[in-house]
């Protein structure tokens, strides 16, 4: 078991390592010897179309191999291995770009604005993963996520956060999607790239503002297991939903749950649901259930409505908007050398007629995706409520399909099927 | 108590990642932004080692035309095109003839027998010592800009910015073949030419020297248009050359030294024929602030004429210890 994981190791690590030392610069970086800070760019340098297909495929076979990992191995350190070598190609060697987060943007932009062409390559890393989970739980971000990678990799206690703050902190996603979707079809800003905390550490230039913000991430990772997976991810919602109705998933136990209770504080996630008995259904129950349906529409509308009133100021995002709104309110700044957004649309001569318009229609967008993107936060607020109403009968500790990661760490705690089982249910049974 | 501490931390870590994002978007409003903070300071380079400078300007010459573009040197004798113009002084100043032309002109130059020729965007130009036109011949292909004439075993070689390739011609104007350097040992790149400067010399031994701008080197090439040599280095420090594309004009001093003009920060450097830094000619306070940078030519004694553009003159320099 051991050798094939060091095989399959070692296999991705020679495919790898020579397709890293293809990179080579064409001319020589120009010399600056004075402490200058080269600005580096938003986006790393553009790639030949034979090594974005390599990319592909390497993401396919990562996500099988993690997948195989998952459901046939059972292999913990399988999936933490893949998770290093994805972490080393799609985090260090890739720049962490291109990732199947920021390609939320891209697809919410191909679909809002027929003017923008996609990459297939984008478009593939959007979609495999979710393919994936919709297959075999969230196996992208068990073993091929080089941000849940990083972050795995630090965990060093990691503490239960109480249920109430799991679920509010838990609609933060829900939030960061929808305005990144926002943002994003208006063609403000990318801001699932801009606010990635660990792309700056993967490409080893991050700004003082982004490496105290991946920092911060890391410490607090120690102590609450991967907080960017859990309380910040917006690709995480899709994968959520994908995953809640996965075909097949990881399970604790390969065989029958013999409710030893070892895996119970094994999830530095909290994503284990404990066996719980159905209470009675009483007449209140159904009551708040009806009322929770009820409530859905009038969280739509409402989140529609004070999104879309709230457009004048999430709009002030928009740079077009900024700017007409500044020259409007201070003409005075055409005089200001200094201010190169604006002499450059003075030098660009275009007239400020035609600036306040483009604002004005990029203000109408914003009005509109704003019933859009506050309607899907009621729907997703009103869903979630509507999910607290209903109880379950589970009779065995299972994961929560939705919220689990599939890092594999219950199942090493499972003491079915494995040699010394009898050894460790005692021990288990006398801890318990 | 323990757990306390730990959730003061996550609280802290909580805050603090919440202020960072919100203090990065509001921060980048228009309003807010103020001047290019990738903005690259190169006063620091403007100011030079005055030990460094071997070099005294010991005369200028005052043009009598508008608009030089470039010049030349030949026994005693400076040819010097201007936009519309060319024309030929001594080295006092003294005209000896000027004569006007059409089209725009881009470089003077001349042979080893001393016939001057004149390059003029797509076109080349003989003249006899009275200064009229005795033959001309036009580059085909598409957007020659010639910079640069050169000659050697009774060939004409003429530099295209344009093309990115050398062409050359023999004595009658026929197009007998032309290099873009490429075919090198390592890489494939040629001639890389982000602006249309594209100098070429003739050294003491009768080699071909051509500055391959965009790469920053100064490049030997034999007949058949294979590289032989090169040397040069990015570098905003005085021993390499600076921005996308320089040294835009070069000179070959009698002892093989090369004399280089860059352009952005203004500099004229000697480089001894290894291409090591030899000494400073004229460093960027020398020149009128975003001037053009000059043409270079140099006589048979070391004598160095640098065309300032800008002011239109002609500063001749001359070597401290000589």
């Amino acid at each position: 078991m051991k050798k094939s994981l060091y095989k399959i190791f070692f296999m991705i690590s020679g495919i790898l390592i020579p397709v890293m030392l293809f990179a080579q610069q064409r001319f020589p970086r120009p010399d600056f010897e004075s402490g200058y800070q080269v600005p580096s760019p938003t986006t790393p340098e553009p790639r030949s179309a034979s090594m974005e297909l390599f990319d592909v495929f390497l993401l396919l076979g990562f996500l099988s191999l993690v997948t195989w990992f998952v459901l046939k191995k059972r292999s913990r350190k399988g999936i933490l291995y893949l998770s290093i070598l994805a972490l080393l190609y799609f985090g260090f060697y890739r720049n962490g770009c291109i990732c199947a987060i920021g390609g939320i943007q891209n697809v919410a932009l191909a679909i809002a604005d027929p003017g923008y062409a996609i990459s297939l390559t984008a478009l593939a890393f959007f979609v495999l993963p979710l393919l994936f989970a919709l297959f075999a739980g969230r196996v992208f971000c068990a073993g091929v996520c080089p941000l849940g990678a990083i972050q795995e990799l630090i965990i060093l206690k990691p503490v239960s956060i109480p249920k109430g703050l799991q679920k509010a902190l838990g609609l933060i996603p829900y939030v960061y999607l929808g305005l990144a979707i926002l943002y994003a079809v208006t063609r403000t800003d990318f801001i699932i790239c801009r606010y990635d905390p660990f792309v700056g550490i993967f490409r080893l230039d991050a700004t003082y503002t982004m490496l105290l913000l991946g920092g911060s991430f890391l410490i607090l990772g120690m102590f609450v297991a991967r907080p960017y997976c859990r309380f910040l991810c917006p690709y995480a919602v899709l994968l959520n939903w994908m995953s809640a109705n996965s075909w097949k998933h990881l399970s604790i136990t390969p065989a029958e749950c013999i409710d030893c209770k070892l895996c119970d504080q094994s999830c530095p996630v909290d994503a284990i649901n404990k066996p719980a008995a159905e209470p009675v259904s009483t007449h209140a129950d159904t009551r708040r259930f009806l009322l929770s349906l009820i409530l859905i529409p009038v969280l739509v509308f409402l989140g529609g409505f004070i999104l879309s009133k709230s457009h004048i100021y999430l709009s002030r995002a928009n740079h077009t908007v900024q700017l007409a709104e500044l020259l409007i309110t201070n003409p005075e700044v055409r005089n200001d050398p200094e201010n190169l957004d604006v002499q450059a649309f003075l030098t660009s001569g275009k007239t400020l007629d035609l600036l306040v318009n483009e604002a004005a229609v990029i203000r109408r967008n914003f009005k509109t995706g704003g019933w859009w993107v506050g309607g899907f936060f009621g729907l997703a607020f009103g869903l979630i409520f509507a999910g607290k109403t209903v109880f379950r009968n589970r009779k065995d500790y299972t994961p929560d399909k939705g919220n689990c990661l599939s890092c594999g760490r219950c199942m090493n705690y499972c003491p079915v099927g494995k040699p010394d089982y009898l050894n460790l249910m005692k021990d288990g049974i006398k801890s318990n | 108590m323990k757990k306390y501490g730990l959730y003061i931390l996550l609280i802290s870590m909580g805050i603090l990642i919440s202020y960072l994002i919100l203090a990065d978007f509001l921060k980048t409003s228009v309003k807010k932004r103020q001047g290019n903070p990738y903005a690259y300071n190169i006063e620091a380079f403007k100011k030079i080692d005055p030990d460094l400078v071997k070099y005294a300007e010991i005369r200028r010459i005052r043009l009598s035309l508008p608009d030089p573009v470039g010049i030349n040197y030949h026994q005693g004798k400076l040819g010097i095109a201007y936009k519309h113009a060319i024309q030929l002084i001594d080295t006092l100043g003294r005209e000896v003839f000027n004569q006007e032309t059409g089209e725009v002109n881009t470089c003077v130059s001349f042979s080893p027998e001393g016939k001057m020729f004149l390059a003029s965007g797509r076109e080349i130009h003989q003249l006899d010592p009275q200064g009229t036109f005795t033959q001309s011949w036009k580059v085909d292909g598409e957007d020659p800009i010639i910079t640069a004439l050169a000659f050697k075993n009774n060939q004409v070689l003429a530099a295209s910015a344009g093309q990115w390739k050398v062409l050359r011609f023999d004595e009658h104007g026929t197009l007998l073949d032309s290099f873009d350097g490429t075919g090198r040992l390592e890489g494939d790149y040629g001639f890389i030419l982000p602006s249309p400067y594209f100098d070429m010399q003739i050294d003491p031994d009768g080699e071909l020297w051509v500055a391959n701008t965009g790469l920053l080197t100064l490049e030997n090439y034999a007949e058949n248009g294979t590289l032989r040599a090169f040397w040069g280095k990015p570098s905003f420090d005085v021993d390499g050359f600076t921005g996308c594309c320089n040294p835009v004009h070069f000179a070959i001093l009698p002892d093989g030294s090369f004399v280089t003009s860059e352009k952005g920060l203004i500099r004229i450097k000697i480089h001894l024929p290894s291409g090591e830094f030899d000494c400073l000619v004229a460093g960027p306070e020398d020149f009128e602030e975003d001037s053009e940078p000059p043409d270079l030519a140099v006589d048979e004694n070391g004598r160095i004429f640098v065309l300032d553009i800008t002011r239109s003159m002609i500063r001749i320099y001359k070597r401290n210890n000589t």
